[in-house]
C-alpha cells in the first residue's frame, strides 16, 4: 500500500507529529485522572491536577489541528488523512474537529462536577474514557488510519 | 452452664457484632473521599457502639457480669477493626495517589 504521508512536506509530517505527541500527553493526563484518580479514593488534587494537563492540552491541539491544515492547502490537494481529519468524507467518521469540539465540552461537564467533590464518581470517568476515545481517533486520523482499505477521497 | 436469657443477648451480641463488620466491608468497598475519612472513622466508631451497646446493656441489666465483661474486648477489638481498615484503605490510596501526582508532575516537566 502506497504511504501517502510521504509524499507530504517534511514540515507538515513535523507539524502532523508535534500534534501527535500534544494528543499523547492529553491522553497520559487522561489515563492517570482515570487510573490514579479514582483508585480507593477520590484524590481531587490529583484530578484537579490532571484536567489542568488536559484542558492545556487539549487547547493547543485545536490551535495545532488548526494550523496543520491550513499550512496543508497547496491547491485544494490535502493528504487524505487531512481530508478525513476535516470530515470530508461522505458517511465517514466524526472529523477531528468535532472530536476536538466534544472533548472541549466533556471537560467543561467534568469540572463542572468537580465543584460537585465528584460524588458520582461513574459519571467522570464514563467522561473521561470518552475523551480518551476521542483522542484516539484523533490520532487515528491524523495517522491514516481511517483511510486504509476504504473508500477513495473526493476530488 | 448459660442461661437462655445469656445465649439470647449471646446471640444478639454476635448478631450486631456481624452487622459492625459488615458496615467496615461496606466502607471498604464504598471509600469516602480523602478529606471525609476522620468522619467514617468517627461514624464507624459510633456506628459500633449503637449497636452494640443494647446487647451489653441488657447483660448488664440481668446481671451477666461474666458476659458483660467477656463482650469488651470484642466491643473495642470491632472498633479497633474499623479503625485500622480505614487507615488502612487511606494509606493504600495515598500511596496510588502518589504515583498519579509523580506522573503527571513529569508530563509538566516535559512542557
Amino acid at each position: 500500500m502506497t504511504n501517502y504521508l510521504t509524499t507530504w512536506p517534511n514540515e507538515t509530517i513535523k507539524k502532523r507529529d508535534r500534534l501527535l505527541t500534544v494528543c499523547d500527553k492529553a491522553l497520559t493526563g487522561i489515563e492517570v485522572a482515570i487510573d490514579y484518580g479514582f483508585n480507593g479514593h477520590r484524590d481531587l488534587i490529583l484530578l484537579d491536577k490532571a484536567i489542568t494537563i488536559i484542558q492545556q492540552r487539549l487547547a493547543e491541539a485545536t490551535t495545532l489541528l488548526s494550523i496543520l491544515v491550513d499550512s496543508c492547502d497547496q491547491n485544494d490537494k490535502y493528504p487524505l488523512w487531512v481530508l478525513d481529519a476535516l470530515g470530508l468524507r461522505n458517511n465517514g467518521p466524526p472529523d477531528a474537529f468535532t472530536l476536538m469540539a466534544e472533548n472541549e465540552q466533556l471537560l467543561a461537564i467534568i469540572k463542572q462536577e468537580s465543584n460537585l467533590k465528584w460524588r458520582q464518581a461513574e459519571a467522570p470517568k464514563k467522561w473521561l474514557l470518552q475523551m480518551q476515545t476521542n483522542f484516539k481517533e484523533i490520532k487515528a486520523h491524523l495517522l491514516g488510519q481511517r483511510w486504509q482499505g476504504k473508500a477513495k477521497p473526493p476530488r | 452452664m448459660l442461661n437462655d436469657v445469656t445465649v439470647q443477648i449471646f446471640l444478639l451480641w454476635l448478631a450486631l457484632t456481624a452487622l459492625s463488620i459488615l458496615y467496615g466491608y461496606y466502607i471498604s468497598l464504598h471509600p469516602p473521599e480523602q478529606k471525609d475519612n476522620p468522619i467514617a472513622v468517627f461514624w464507624g466508631i459510633a456506628f459500633t457502639i449503637i449497636l452494640l451497646s443494647p446487647s451489653q446493656y441488657l447483660a448488664y441489666q440481668a446481671g451477666l457480669t461474666l458476659l458483660f465483661s467477656l463482650m469488651l474486648p470484642g466491643y473495642f477489638i470491632t472498633s479497633l477493626g474499623i479503625v485500622g481498615a480505614m487507615w488502612s484503605l487511606k494509606h493504600r490510596a495515598e500511596e496510588v495517589s502518589a504515583r498519579g501526582h509523580q506522573i503527571l508532575n513529569e508530563l509538566n516537566e516535559r512542557g
